[in-house]
């Protein structure tokens, strides 16, 4: 690590604009692939009006994890980026490939995979295969939206909450009764929690998001704090309050960025904990609604044909939840051991 | 304490200071341990104030307060004429510039997630340069001014060595150009092949721009070579304060002497036998009323636990030990006459 990074750039780099456009010139490729991938995910996001709010989160998702790919820093984690990346790309414009994932053909009902149908098709003659790709989009989408509203709930809160109580006056208290509150939900199991509240309210994507993310948000709040708290007062804290910056300003410029690492572990991990939680309300029947292609859904659909042989029904929609949650792991596992 | 140094009045005097750290167990009972025990002491233009003990002693916590990084129970501070102590932190801010600080670890002292740049810019704000362009001549000049070259500026902390990052420290704590640097410990994490450059730079930079300093350290050679003023601090009360060489050649206290005996300092030569202390330093002697080294002096008595004040044993030098001025042949020391 003692060689200067070649990016560092001298007094001399451009500024504003300039310092964009001459990285750009610099790496045609890149700008190229970029534009490519901007393109394609614009018609993603158009095509159909339903689900297009998942399509936003996941567009946004992949343009934020794109560069990971490239950073020479973070070689550990190319890999899973890579493969994370393809999954959210196959979630975004694979339904535009597949047949519909609705349509029912009683007569080739229960097909085992070959010739066109890859996977084979359900009790309702339906395509598996169209229905795994397209239940990627639900799934990920729901969990990775589920996942970003606890992070930006529970970070900002679990940071400040330390924050206070070690350089504001009375934060104190405030740090009590937040982790009071936090106690108190993480009091109740999960999933017991998230099955009060949908038998009360009624399945519906977006309750299904904010259920998720709530039983979600104690979790980033303790783990926030956990990792705030030893750099609380660190002497570059204590630099930044001699260079006159303000506390907000400090929390935001040198507190956060210093705890990034440890969120990011966590939220890869988490993700593939709500597709798990999505999956389990469907299974039991309090997930999305019936005809609508999701994993955990098909997987208990196909686990009464698993009996008659007809395994195909339960396995791919059970492959793609085991995928989507290792390479989710693998990524967190990766980002918490790179500094 | 020294009237005579410089015409105008001292950049910093601190009076009576107590700092008291108040912490609740489990049932919520308040225990108060008070790490500062009125302290004072004044520091003027171009001169360093070092204050040397053992870890624990309160000497950060003084530094701390002075720069307001910390709030203070009671006493008070006037920097520059004006009493600060009360001042809100909203409005003290732009005041920063003038009271820098230079840290015991310079890898703690940066953040690791950004460069050495953009922690030095955030100090070049404060003396209101706002252009880039600017601030990055004065980012440049400061990093020459500590004999490096103005690139080391784009690595990241992790990627200079000790002794280079504590330079960039200095010169960050120097760009907004500030009339008292507080030194805590600023060569203790260093290679002692280092240390010597640090201390000429310091010493440097002090003339050239008629610094105040105070110094906190327990490494007493540094303190010789750096200190016009010398005070020696035991949970948290000066037990003993003078003139560089009052304390060093003439230690009267009882612990200086055991501290200078125990980092075996060839000059200045010293009278009388070593001291040696026994034990260590706990905080439970800081609540007794009498002298608080009584259990690990070889010299105290049943006297000693009656309250000691700061005495004047000669002009400007303060012994916080009525034996040392009363009995001085009995605890080895050559009679004052």
């Amino acid at each position: 690590m003692s060689v200067v990074s070649p990016r560092a750039s001298g007094s001399t780099a451009p500024e504003g604009i300039g310092r964009v456009v001459a990285a750009a010139r610099a790496r045609p490729v890149r700008v190229l692939v970029a534009v490519a991938m901007m393109a394609v995910l614009l018609v993603a996001l158009v095509w159909d009006p339903e689900w297009r709010e998942l399509r936003v989160v996941l567009t946004v998702l992949a343009i934020l994890i794109a560069p990971a790919v490239w950073d020479a820093q973070r070689r550990e984690v190319r890999p899973a980026v890579a493969v994370m990346l393809a999954l959210i790309l196959l979630a975004l414009i694979g339904p535009l490939f597949t047949r519909d994932p609705l349509m029912l053909n009683v007569g080739e009902a229960l097909g085992a995979p070959g010739g066109d149908l890859w996977f084979g098709t359900d009790q309702h003659g339906r395509d598996i295969f169209a229905r795994v790709i397209h239940g990627a989009q639900l799934d990920l989408g729901v969990g990775f939206s589920a996942a970003a509203l606890a992070v930006v709930v529970g970070m900002p809160l679990g940071a400040l909450s330390v924050f206070a109580a070690a350089h504001i006056k009375g934060g104190g208290l405030f740090d009590s009764v937040l982790l009071r509150i936090s106690e108190s939900f993480q009091a109740f199991p999960t999933l017991l929690l998230a099955l009060g509240i949908v038998a009360a309210v009624g399945p519906s994507i977006p309750i299904l998001i904010f259920i998720i993310s709530i039983v979600n948000v104690p979790v980033y709040l303790r783990l926030t704090r956990s990792a705030v708290a030893p750099i609380v007062n660190a002497d570059f804290v204590l630099a930044a309050r001699c260079a006159g910056q303000p506390v907000l300003r400090i929390l935001l410029r040198h507190i956060l960025p210093n705890v990034k690492q440890v969120v990011l572990a966590q939220f890869s991990v988490n993700v593939a904990w709500a597709i798990q939680i999505l999956a389990a309300l469907s299974f039991v029947g309090l997930g999305v609604p019936v005809p609508t292609p999701e994993w955990g859904a098909m997987v208990r659909d196909g686990y009464e044909q698993l009996v008659y042989g007809r395994w195909w029904v339960a396995l791919f929609p059970g492959l793609a939840i085991l995928f989507a949650v290792l390479t989710l792991n693998q990524l967190s596992d990766r980002v918490r051991h790179t500094t | 304490m020294n009237a005579d140094s410089t015409a105008a009045g001292p950049v910093v005097e601190v009076r009576e200071l107590v700092k008291d750290y108040v912490t609740r167990d489990a049932r919520l009972r308040q225990h108060v341990a008070r790490a500062v025990d009125g302290v004072s002491f004044e520091i003027h233009a171009g001169e360093t104030f070092a204050i040397v003990g053992e870890s624990g002693s309160g000497k950060t916590t003084v530094g701390r307060v002075l720069l307001k990084l910390t709030s203070a129970t009671d006493g008070t501070v006037i920097f520059r004429g004006d009493e600060i102590l009360d001042i809100k932190e909203r409005h003290f801010r732009p005041e920063r510039r003038h009271m820098q600080m230079v840290f015991q670890d310079p890898l703690a002292a940066f953040d690791p997630q950004t460069t050495i740049r953009s922690s030095l810019r955030e100090f070049t704000r404060l003396s209101g340069i706002e252009s880039r362009a600017e601030q990055n001549e004065a980012i440049a000049e400061a990093v020459r001014s500590v004999g490096l070259e103005p690139e080391i500026a784009d690595r990241r902390p992790s990627q200079v060595s000790g002794g280079q990052l504590q330079r960039l420290s200095i010169a960050r704590s120097l760009l907004p150009e500030p009339e008292l640097l507080f030194l805590d410990e600023p060569t203790s994490s260093l290679d002692v092949s280092i240390r010597g450059q640090i201390v000429n730079l310091l010493l440097d930079l002090q003339e050239r721009n008629e610094l105040a300093y105070l110094l906190v350290a327990h490494d007493l050679r540094v303190v010789y070579a750096m200190a016009d003023q010398v005070a020696v601090m035991y949970l948290g009360q000066f037990v003993e304060v003078g003139s560089r060489d009052q304390v060093y050649a003439n230690a009267r206290h009882p612990y200086t002497r055991g501290l200078l005996d125990a980092a075996e300092l060839d000059e200045p030569p010293r009278p009388g036998d070593p001291v040696r202390l026994v034990g260590e330093i706990s905080e439970e002697a800081a609540k007794k009323p009498g002298c608080r080294l009584s259990l690990r002096c070889p010299f105290a008595v049943d006297r000693c636990e009656e309250p000691q004040p700061l005495r004047e044993t000669e002009a400007g030098h303060l012994v916080r030990c009525w034996r040392a001025i009363e009995q001085p042949v009995e605890i080895g020391l050559p009679s004052d006459d």
